[in-house]
């Protein structure tokens, strides 16, 4: 994979130690059970295993089984559960081993946890948040390689968030646990070993609103996930070659921060959406048709792009594996074409 | 390389015109200004002249009836070279002979799919090319497109408005470096430009201009000021040594009337030489004109007069407009490349000092009780950051004052449209009160 770079700056004079995606999940994890006794965590393999990723490892032997629950190979069961103790009260932290499982947890998700607080006019709410690990890059093929996130985005009742780095990942988990409805967060399986800066104590990541990760001139590429940062490296690259691409992580897919992403393409007048879920009917089809119906339109000087995973399957095969998602020389392409060439 | 015609805008509203009558035969050679064709609106018929020379191949003729404003209508040719595929006008064969007497035949069949023809007629712009074109009151379809499949994208329409001027000329004695477009009849229009600006930033408003006026467009004159553009950074640096450059360079041109436009400190300029007397004013333009109050934004004039780099002139550019994007680079270029001449600081620090000290306009205007009879017009931005726009309200009272929306110190770049629809306005109006050119050529002499 490419070389992560890091790309956030800590608060002022806060005490920032550079650790990785999966501790700072884990950090969050851990300061929410100490902070409030109603979080309780539930998922395969989550206790004395410590989670497919590792994300839970020691949290069992600090907070005990009743609080750390590792459920049978049921996934709906599972979500049964949590969404019935987040109307009791509690606020459960659920994991799926996969995010491809969660295909078996529908109708918990979509029907229940998403619809209650609505057709309980209010008198009930779900306070409950979902991790996903996601993504292709790690070999698993096609049944565990998958990134959903646009399905669970496209249900009134979710919200659906996607940390690009340690910062976000630990800020967004701890405002998803804050949060009185269901919060869906898709973890991409290549981030977890990477680093960046994250402060000690708890902090909160507003939901619904990008990042501007690097300012820029010529173009605004707009990436959820890991594209960020090839993303970010595609734009480095597109410097060399004279072009300021701005680079802005979405990290909400709902609410979608589309404020931001207006005033970004007002000022570079073009626009590249990057993400690795499937090109068609993805979230960069809903970016780009947002900003044909904004005042941004009569800005634009050039076809609004996106780059997504291909229209397959994640292929077994690495070579195929790696041709079906963007990659850095990808966005670099399509970038410079769109500035160079306007197409 | 072929030269497209247009079906020009004649009239300020027109959409449409039919073709009446062409006045030379196909393949028949024209010289430029030979009249080409008589085209018919719904308020006036007029001559359009030939604006390059060639081998006339017409492409649409009287029974084209009724032709959008822009459709290419004929082509001229170098000897040998074949006419471009036949384009979005040419639906009728070409007929050089007017009056024909012939009964009118059934029109053949096309014969090619109609999509691909549609396809190749299809006017590209993107969207912002398309928003700055109406803006800036130009006609997409004289801009030549760059993008793929001739698509028009911002740069066409930069390109195209920085090419509706000549280069400066060669100063002639005692005179300044001139830019000129548009016709050569009528009364001049003469543009003053502002501190630290340059002739070549009236682009714009002279290419949205020559577009309103069409063919009847006056001579359009941009001067460089001294320490300005082209212009030497010599002599004495002072608001009143800046006004009898001016005049002297008008009158090396044997201009002894002119329509007079000015921005800013060169707004101060063109009212002081309107109350001069020796220039006959036809008309008054000013733009967020200096010399009618004390106020100014001293830390934003020194700020440029001090920078030496994008990075450090953005701040204080970007004071001039309401949307501080207007501030671009290319505009942060010139500013710098155009202060950037040995000498050219001090010369401008020192008329700074003369005509700004401390932050204060020093050069007031005096009136002289209504000295200035001809019609005049103030223009400014509301959000103005350098120069308040409620100084207008010390002009005298036969001033119309029109006051912008969204538009900071520069509404010749921030509401192009508007000032150019307010200058077209203004010099209609004055036609109808001026002389007769034979006592102005009195006063030229």
């Amino acid at each position: 994979m490419n070389a992560i770079v890091s790309i956030d700056t800590g608060p002022e004079g806060a005490a920032c130690r550079d650790i990785s995606y999966a501790d700072a999940i884990h950090e969050a994890l851990r300061s929410a059970l100490e902070a409030d006794e109603r979080v309780f965590l539930l998922g395969e393999d989550i206790g004395v295993y410590g989670g497919a990723f590792q994300v839970t490892r020691d949290l069992v032997h600090r907070f005990g089984e009743g609080r750390v629950i590792d459920t049978p190979i049921a996934e709906l069961g599972a979500a049964g559960v949590a969404v019935g103790a987040a109307l009791a009260g509690s606020r459960p932290v659920l994991e799926f081993q996969f995010s491809d499982f969660a295909t078996l947890a529908m109708e918990q998700i979509v029907n229940q946890a998403a619809k209650l607080r609505y057709m309980l006019g209010g008198n009930a709410s779900v306070p409950l948040v979902i991790r996903m690990p996601a993504g292709a890059g790690t070999g698993a093929a096609a049944q565990h390689s998958q990134s959903l996130e646009a399905w669970f985005a496209h249900v009134p009742g979710l919200k659906v968030v996607q940390p690009a780095t340690p910062h976000d990942a630990k800020g967004l988990l701890l405002a998803a646990i804050d949060d009185p409805d269901p919060v869906v967060i898709f973890e991409h399986k290549l981030l977890y070993k990477t680093t960046g800066p994250v402060p000690a104590e708890a902090y909160r990541v507003p939901i619904g609103k990008a990042a501007i990760r690097r300012p820029g001139r010529d173009i605004t590429i707009v990436a959820t996930g890991i594209m960020v940062h090839r993303a970010l490296e595609a734009a480095e690259r597109l410097a060399g070659r004279g072009h300021d691409a701005e680079v802005i992580d979405l990290r909400s897919l709902r609410p979608l921060d589309t404020a931001t992403l207006i005033d970004s393409v007002t000022r570079t007048t073009r626009l590249l959406c990057v993400h690795e879920s499937v090109k068609m009917l993805g979230i960069g089809a809903e970016i780009s048709a947002a900003i044909a119906e904004s005042a941004a339109f009569d800005r634009l000087d050039a076809p609004i792009r996106r780059l997504g995973g291909a229209d397959c399957p994640i292929p077994y095969a690495p070579g195929l594996e790696r041709a079906a998602v963007p990659q850095v020389e990808d966005i670099e392409a399509a970038a410079a074409r769109l500035i160079e060439r306007g197409e | 390389m072929a030269v497209e015609i247009i079906l020009p805008r004649v009239d300020m509203d027109m959409q449409a015109g039919r073709i009446a009558r062409w006045l030379v035969r196909e393949g028949a050679t024209v010289t430029p200004g030979e009249p080409l064709f008589e085209i018919e609106t719904s308020k006036a018929a007029m001559e359009i002249e030939a604006t390059a020379g060639g081998i006339l191949h017409i492409v649409a003729g009287p029974e084209g009836g009724e032709i959008a404003v822009g459709s290419i209508v004929a082509y001229l040719l170098a000897p040998g070279e074949a006419a471009p595929d036949a384009a979005p006008a040419a639906r009728a064969a070409p007929d050089p002979a007017p009056a024909s007497v012939q009964p009118a035949a059934p029109l053949p069949a096309p014969t090619s799919a109609p999509v691909a023809a549609d396809d190749a007629a299809l006017l590209r712009a993107t969207p912002l090319a398309r928003r700055l074109a109406r803006s800036e009151g130009m006609n997409l379809a004289a801009i030549a497109g760059s993008g793929p499949r001739g698509r028009i994208t911002r740069l066409d329409v930069a390109r195209h408005a920085r090419d509706a001027m000549l280069p400066a000329a060669t100063a002639r004695t005692g005179g300044l470096p001139v830019r000129r477009a548009g016709g050569r009849e009528g009364t001049p229009v003469v543009f003053l430009h502002g501190f630290t600006s340059e002739a070549l930033a009236w682009n714009g408003l002279i290419a949205a201009l020559a577009q309103r006026a069409g063919g009847a467009c006056p001579p359009l004159l941009a001067f460089d000021l001294p320490g300005h553009g082209a212009a030497p950074d010599s002599g004495e640096a002072s608001f009143a040594a800046l006004a009898e450059a001016a005049i002297g360079a008008l009158r090396a041109e044997g201009i002894g009337a002119a329509h007079l436009v000015g921005h800013s400190l060169g707004g101060a300029l063109a009212a002081r030489i309107a109350l001069d007397g020796r220039i006959d004013a036809a008309s008054l333009v000013l733009l967020a004109p200096a010399g009618l109050g004390a106020e100014i934004d001293a830390a934003a004039l020194d700020g440029i007069l001090r920078a030496r780099a994008p990075d450090s002139l953005r701040p204080w550019m970007e004071r001039l407009f309401a949307t501080p994007a207007r501030a671009d680079a290319a505009l942060l270029r010139a500013t710098l490349e155009g202060g950037a001449a040995p000498g050219r600081g001090d010369f401008r620090q020192r008329l700074a000092r003369a005509c700004f000290p401390d932050g204060t306009q020093s050069a007031r205007l005096r009136w002289q009780g209504g000295a200035i009879a001809a019609p005049a017009r103030i223009v400014w931005g509301r959000q103005d950051r350098i120069i308040p726009w409620r100084h207008a309200l010390a002009a005298p009272g036969r001033f119309a004052l029109h006051l912008l929306d969204d538009c900071g110190h520069m509404p010749q770049i921030e509401a192009t449209g508007a000032v150019a629809d307010i200058l077209a306005e203004t010099l209609r109006g004055a036609q109808v009160l001026l002389p007769s050119q034979t006592d102005r050529a009195e006063v030229a002499c």
